[in-house]
């Protein structure tokens, strides 16, 4: 994975969702054990400081518990949980725009229920 | 990661090491002067003839005087040099303080001057011996060794010189030019006091040897002091930029 | 490590530093930025012990670091007037650093200038610019010292070698955590492996934050004016272009109502650290541009 310098996404969210990525592809597998802050950095040529933010940022998600001195392993149920908020988050986004482009073209929130039901029952 | 600790002697020592072993050219300088200096001392002896039809005398006398002069002023120069900016500069490439930095200069210097000594005495010897290897006339060399106590009076004066180059650099690379050229003055003033005794230095009798050495031990006392001011002002210097 | 209280430094006759003060706990990467003239390398060198404050205190590693021999035996001070003897070879000179500093790395020297092409046979003063920074960033990284400060490191470097020196010193960062301060006109290069921002502007300490902090603490605003206009009423500029048809406008992000304004067609755009400290020490808010008008 190539780092997005110029996203809106601060580094370190973008080195915790490839974790959450390669948990989901069965890379980094429950009670495994992850890579280091140094080895991240190593990695992705960046600054331990950043990478262990990302960490971070798991380890506050229960997505990632810490062994004393042994580094930072994957929660049992970790894959199931980013899955779960995931759709949800993807989902929601898209959701999101779809309303706001639909008040863009000036359609009404009924009108645009009434359209969704019409491709739900397209099937 | 553990902080490093290091003693001043130590560092002095690394120092005085490192300095030597960068001043290369120096001691080039100070051999090829000394060198250069016998070769023009070889006219600037004493010459005494007399004689009648059925004998004649020469005598000629070579002395470490013109050697002396030439070494003295190299001296004053180098140490000079080894005050200035550009010498201090290179000093931050390595571990190094003011006050290290000042003593191992100082060390280096007297290290200079035994070697300068060193040199002097030799040319000498090697010229005068070439002297004699020359002229195949009988000859009968009057007096070969040169005494201890003179040899120390080298040293000791271009200690003085030494130290007056040092504190005149110094001067001189903060920018003080009037001060540096009282530093000069009081120098002049200094070996004015001294000369007359050196003056009476050629006699061999007890109390001029005596003389000799309270002459040497009072250029040390002076170098002493020179160099103890020349640090302290030293020490008080910012590193400032080309 | 690294404490600063209301520092002053003053020159003959100008007033570099007026009132510095901060303090670094542990050892990181820091980028101290700044436009030029502005003081970074006077604080560099008084790190370094090489100047005394005007006014103020500065303490490292617990002392004061003017002529302070503890404090010399674990700081190097890499810039590009970095002299060495003369009569010395690279190789004489690597010699030297092992002499002098206890955790030196020959071997890691060698590799590197081997990797840059530069023979320890030559001597210092033959080297080109490039080459002569290559060597004391080389010099600076292996003497392993606990407070490393460079100078604008990469002048003279050409881009490809800047680029592997960058990676160089993130890697020797790893293997042997430390102080490593950075002065840099080119902080977009090297922002992936800081830590954090020192900017200083006008003698003082503009800024002091994480990097994070920094890249996410302003945004671009692109669009219609009339539109956007609303929107930053009582909010700080920080830079704004404003040439028909097209309109920009920087603020800080905290102030602003981002998914709202996104509705408006209006691009919200992400400002990088180095964006920001360019911002925040300007002295005009409208940019080049305006000298053309």
């Amino acid at each position: 994975m190539i780092l997005n310098q110029n996203s809106q996404i601060p580094i370190y969210m973008q080195i915790a969702e490839w974790l959450e990525n390669e948990i989901l592809a069965d890379r980094l597998v429950a009670d495994g054990k992850v890579y280091s802050q140094y080895q991240l950095a190593e990695m992705f040529n960046i600054n331990p400081a950043t990478a262990g933010k990302g960490l971070s940022i798991l380890l506050e998600n229960d997505i990632l518990y810490k062994k004393r001195g042994l580094g930072m392993f994957v929660v049992e149920g970790a894959k199931s949980k980013i899955l779960a908020t995931r759709r949800t988050h993807t989902l929601t986004q898209l959701v999101e725009e779809i309303v706001q482009e639909a008040r863009r073209l000036a359609v009404s929130d009924e009108e645009l229920i009434d359209l969704i039901k019409k491709v739900q029952q397209k099937g | 990661m553990s902080l490093n600790d290091v003693s001043i002697m130590q560092n002095v020592k690394k120092q005085v090491w490192w300095k030597l072993s960068s001043y290369s050219s120096v001691f080039m300088t100070i051999i090829a002067v000394q060198i250069m200096a016998s070769f023009l001392t070889l006219n600037g002896t004493s010459h005494m003839s007399s004689g009648n039809d059925e004998l004649r005398v020469e005598v000629s006398s070579y002395s470490l005087d013109s050697i002396l002069m030439f070494s003295m002023v190299t001296v004053f120069i180098i140490s000079s040099m080894l005050a200035s900016k550009h010498m201090m500069e290179e000093n931050f490439s390595i571990v190094t303080t003011r006050l290290t930095a000042s003593i191992s200069t100082v060390v280096a210097q007297l290290i200079i001057c035994v070697i300068a000594t060193c040199t002097a005495l030799s040319s000498f010897y090697i010229f005068t011996l070439v002297m004699r290897m020359r002229n195949s006339e009988e000859q009968f060399l009057v007096q070969m060794a040169v005494e201890v106590e003179t040899l120390f009076l080298f040293f000791s004066l271009l200690v003085v010189l030494s130290a007056a180059g040092f504190l005149v650099g110094s001067f001189l690379q903060m920018n003080r030019w009037s001060i540096a050229i009282i530093g000069v003055a009081v120098i002049i003033g200094l070996f004015i006091y001294l000369v007359p005794s050196y003056e009476t230095i050629s006699s061999q009798d007890e109390e001029a040897i005596a003389r000799i050495w309270l002459t040497s031990l009072k250029c040390l006392g002076i170098s002493t002091v020179i160099y103890a001011v020349t640090i302290y002002i030293r020490n008080q210097q910012e590193v400032s930029r080309r | 490590m690294i404490r600063c209280e209301q520092l002053k430094k003053k020159f003959r006759r100008s007033t570099v530093l007026s009132n510095i003060s901060f303090q670094i706990d542990e050892p990181k990467i820091i980028a101290l930025i700044g436009r030029n003239g502005t003081g970074k390398s006077t604080l560099l060198r008084l790190i370094a012990g090489h100047l005394k404050p005007t006014a103020g205190k500065i303490e490292v590693l617990g002392h004061n670091p003017f002529n302070h021999l503890q404090v010399a035996a674990n700081t190097i001070f890499i810039e590009e007037h970095l002299t060495f003897p003369s009569p010395f070879t690279l190789a004489d000179i690597l010699k030297q650093g092992a002499t002098f500093y206890e955790n030196w790395q020959q071997e890691l020297a060698e590799k590197l200038l081997a990797y840059a092409n530069i023979s320890l046979r030559s001597y210092h003063e033959q080297l080109s610019t490039g080459q002569r920074a290559t060597f004391n960033l080389v010099y600076g990284l292996a003497t392993r010292c606990t407070i490393t400060l460079l100078d604008e490191p990469m002048n003279g470097m050409d881009e490809a070698i800047r680029a592997d020196f960058y990676r160089a010193i993130l890697k020797e960062y790893i293997a042997y955590p430390r102080l490593i301060i950075i002065s840099s006109h080119y902080l977009s290069e090297m922002e992936h492996l800081i830590e954090d921002i020192l900017c200083i502007h006008k003698g003082v300490i503009e800024l002091h934050a994480q990097l994070d902090e920094v890249q996410t603490f302003a945004v671009k605003l692109r669009g219609d004016k009339e539109q956007i206009a609303p929107f930053i009423e009582r909010i700080e500029v920080l830079h704004e272009y404003d040439e028909a048809p097209f309109y920009e406008v920087v603020v800080p992000a905290a102030n602003v109502d981002i998914e709202a304004l996104q509705t408006k067609d209006v691009f919200v755009l992400n400002v990088s650290a180095s964006e920001v400290c360019k911002y925040i020490t300007s002295e005009a808010k409208e940019g080049i541009d305006h000298v053309f008008k």
